[in-house]
């Protein structure tokens, strides 16, 4: 496999890495709790994702700046600490924005502060980190969660709720069950596997697009479908210039 | 003297019993219950066992397809799922309640566990749950059994006589009105499979007969359950008749012949499958006793299905205790023979 071709995909497409490839919900695992419980309307997923907005973007610049200066164990202090005071400044936007998602969300809000994917990513940032790499990550993986609990929350206020956005939508059957964290678990079991799915599809696509160019595959079509194989190396051409004789 | 090797590919020994026998049993017998409920309910408790098979293997079929398998329909275990469904259901359950049901059993909780032989939970049991969740009013409504009219294929707007199970009279802390011949010959309100419980038992003979059911389970569960029935009555019964009330209300026998008796989610070794039956009949119990749902069974089946894991480490660990002592004794006989 040609780790560097993967690497040039994975940079050319910084924004699908960041949605699909190292979405920090489905693959890192981290914030499920806030998609599972709380992503049950598309209000609380706007609430949520406004709030980790604010919370992420901020901390992450905040560690940036700490991660030079302070020791591990007091950065990993000083950022929980920022994170709750934007935690606060996020609910005093977001509460007068959506007025039912105290109730619906309930200590999920506050618990906001302490998300995994801020305070394991803000105290983890290299010193040499650059500025801007770490406002496009941070950016990434806010759009990576916004994505999966939007997508969450669209697929049961919908079935479960009968109701898109707060307006009543006619539904063949609804699932109130769908509503209850353990069928976010599944849901966002199907998602992941999905997306690994598509990763999967997208980087052998790109590979092979990437091998049709190089003259060293060969196309071969079996059963009209296409694959390729690798040729080994042509043979380095004879050396024929004459090479005097050693003498006994 | 000449060896002939033919080289074949696996699995080299084959046996009689396997996936489609086994769930080939469970189908027979599953028909016979069908015939009760037919007797009971009329030609609409065919017809949903039919839509229910139906969108149970349409729904494994498609499964398959997403994971890029072959559909392999000849192991019967989705028909068998389909057919447990309705079983559990009451009589005038809607056919989208039993489509719903069918598909989450065969598409959450089947596939992305492996399939079949690679379920944590059981499918049925996790189906009827989360009908239970979405539709519970729909699903504790139970039509009498034999209506002067049969209920027909297509509800509509027709009226249904509904009527209270004892199962539900025994949760409010009731005597139940219905004899106990009544109950055993399935005449009362209850889910449409669950109800016939002598045709059950000949089910549960049948398959421990069969093998396909190993008897250490059943037994360990029902005998937990009389046991708790006796000692802890819900009802101001005589302790005997408290006993068969237990057995006979709800979905207790069928849980435990079809939902327990699983051989994917249960374990593997006999002393393991003897103390799975005493928790489970325990866990049973305790959902009868404390919750709030009439019919407990199925979630206490699912809640057990995740503990399977250590019975079998329970099981592994006393086996290999026994080994070791046997090991030593022997040792220890060889020595003294020796002196």
């Amino acid at each position: 496999m040609k780790f560097s071709r993967i690497k040039k995909y994975r940079k050319k497409h910084s924004l699908l890495s960041a949605l699909l490839i190292r979405n920090p919900v489905l693959v890192m695992g981290l914030d499920l709790p806030f998609v599972i419980a709380g992503a049950v309307s598309l209000k609380n997923a706007a609430a949520m994702s406004i709030q980790m907005l604010m919370i992420h973007m901020v901390t992450m610049l905040a560690g940036m700046l700490t991660c030079r200066a302070l020791p591990y164990w007091l950065r990993v202090l000083v950022n929980t600490c920022v994170s709750t005071g934007m935690m606060m400044a996020a609910r005093a936007l977001v509460v007068p924005l959506f007025p039912g998602v105290t109730n619906s969300l309930g200590m999920y809000l506050y618990l906001m502060a302490v998300n995994g994917m801020t305070v394991l990513l803000s105290s983890s940032i290299d010193k040499r980190a650059k500025l801007w790499p770490v406002i496009t990550g941070a950016l990434g993986n806010v759009a990576g969660f916004s994505l999966v609990a939007f997508l969450i929350a669209l697929l049961r206020e919908y079935m479960g709720s009968g109701t898109i956005w707060g307006v009543a939508v006619p539904v063949p059957l609804k699932l109130d069950g769908l509503l209850i964290p353990f069928f976010g678990f599944i849901l966002t079991g199907f998602l992941l596997a999905g997306a690994r799915f598509l990763n999967k599809r997208l980087l052998a696509f790109v590979m092979l697009e990437a091998a049709r160019k190089d003259t060293r595959y060969t196309r071969i079509v079996v059963d009209s479908v296409e694959t390729l194989e690798h040729f080994t190396p042509p043979a380095p051409a004879k050396d024929t210039t004459k090479k005097p004789r050693e003498e006994p | 003297m000449s060896l002939m090797i033919e080289a074949r590919p696996a699995p080299h020994i084959r046996h009689q019993e396997n996936t489609r026998t086994v769930m080939l049993d469970a189908v027979l017998v599953l028909l016979i219950v069908y015939a009760m409920t037919y007797f009971y309910h009329g030609p609409r408790a065919l017809v949903l066992g039919a839509w229910s098979v139906a969108v149970s293997v349409a729904t494994d079929i498609l499964c398959t397809l997403i994971a890029f398998k072959r559909p392999n329909i000849r192991d019967f275990s989705a028909v068998v799922t389909g057919m447990l469904l309705p079983l559990m259901m009451p009589a005038s359950i809607p056919y989208s309640v039993v489509a719903a049901a069918a598909v989450v059993a065969v598409a959450v909780a089947k596939h992305p566990f492996g399939g079949v032989g690679h379920n944590v939970f059981n499918p049925a049991a996790t189906g009827f749950c989360f009908a239970a969740i979405c539709f519970g009013s729909a699903l504790f409504e139970y039509p009498e059994p034999l209506p002067a009219d049969k209920l027909p294929v297509f509800l509509g707007d027709a009226q249904v006589l509904l009527g209270v199970s004892p199962a539900f009279t025994l949760e409010l802390g009731g005597v139940p009105k219905f004899g106990l011949v009544d109950m055993a010959l399935g005449s009362f309100p209850g889910p449409m499979g669950a109800t016939n419980i002598l045709v059950v038992l000949a089910c549960l003979l049948y398959l421990v007969f069969r093998n396909t059911v190993r008897w250490e389970m059943p037994v360990a569960f029902f005998a937990t359950v009389s046991l708790f029935a006796y000692c802890f009555p819900r009802a101001d019964v005589s302790r005997l008749e408290s006993v068969a009330l237990e057995l006979m209300s709800g979905m207790l026998l069928f849980g435990g012949v079809f939902l327990l008796g699983d051989p994917v989610t249960t374990p593997k070794r006999d002393l393991s499958k003897v103390a799975f039956g005493v928790a489970s009949g325990v866990v049973v119990m305790l959902f009868r006793r404390f919750g709030n749902l009439e019919e407990g069974m199925p979630f206490a089946v699912l809640l057990m299905n995740a503990t399977v894991w250590g019975f079998d480490m329970l099981g592994e660990h006393v086996y290999s205790v026994i080994r070791r002592r046997r090991s030593e004794v022997f040792k220890d006989q060889k020595v003294q023979k020796k002196a």
